[in-house]
């Protein structure tokens, strides 16, 4: 038999997302806010257990290049662990346009690091590749 | 371990893992380390070997009787 699972992310490898950010050819930085409209036209939901005056603060902020706006990395509040991410998703600040929907490609440039990291932690081999249709796969091997 | 597990990243942000073929201790435990680091399963079967079904499916792509 083979075995398919789906997994959902939990950014909680905080190394992982900034190799994450040097992937996608941005800079991560330890900051209390990030770059945004600086006030909330309620135009996107929010992350579980936060309102709109927690916008524009954070723990860790990505810059990208295409962007003027920033992304905000801050602890989640939903009881889950990890990270979320905060950010404005206005067209003029350049960030959907670059990550895409949901910063699917931050998103995927994360997994794909914290993936690698815990399989070379547990001594396995990982090699990676890309398929046309932007998706990454990693084949884990070996080992002890 | 011999067998591969293999990774999709969606640049969408979804994940999918793969185990094909049967899995040893130390593919199971590769594959339990990276599911437990990347996050939380949502979804999780198994499913036929590839090879049987395309056995199952090579009478009737030649025309054989039924």
């Amino acid at each position: 038999m083979s075995h398919v699972a789906k997994i959902e992310i939990e950014m909680k490898d905080l190394e992982a997302m900034k190799l994450a950010c040097k992937r996608l050819g941005g800079t991560f930085k330890k900051q209390s806010t990030y770059e945004w409209f600086g006030r909330s036209v309620g135009d996107y939901p929010l992350p579980d257990g936060f309102a709109a005056e927690d916008l524009g603060k954070c723990e860790y902020a990505m810059r990208f290049p295409g962007a003027s706006y920033e992304i905000g990395l801050v602890p989640r509040r939903d009881g889950r662990p990890g990270y979320t991410l905060l950010w404005d998703h206005w067209q003029s600040g350049g960030l959907e346009r670059v990550l895409g929907a949901k910063a699917g490609k931050l998103v995927q440039a994360y997994g794909i690091e914290a993936a690698k990291r815990a399989a070379r932690r547990a001594g396995h081999t990982v090699t990676e590749s890309k398929r046309a249709d932007g998706s990454v796969v990693l084949q884990v091997r070996g080992g002890r | 371990m011999s067998q591969i597990v293999e990774i999709t990243f969606a640049p969408d942000g979804s994940v999918e893992t793969k185990v094909k073929g049967g899995c040893g201790k130390g593919c199971k435990d590769a594959t339990k380390a990276i599911r437990e680091a990347l996050g939380q399963t949502v979804e999780d079967k198994e499913l036929p070997e590839y090879r049987q079904v395309a056995v199952a499916k090579i009478p009737l792509a030649q025309g054989g009787k039924r």
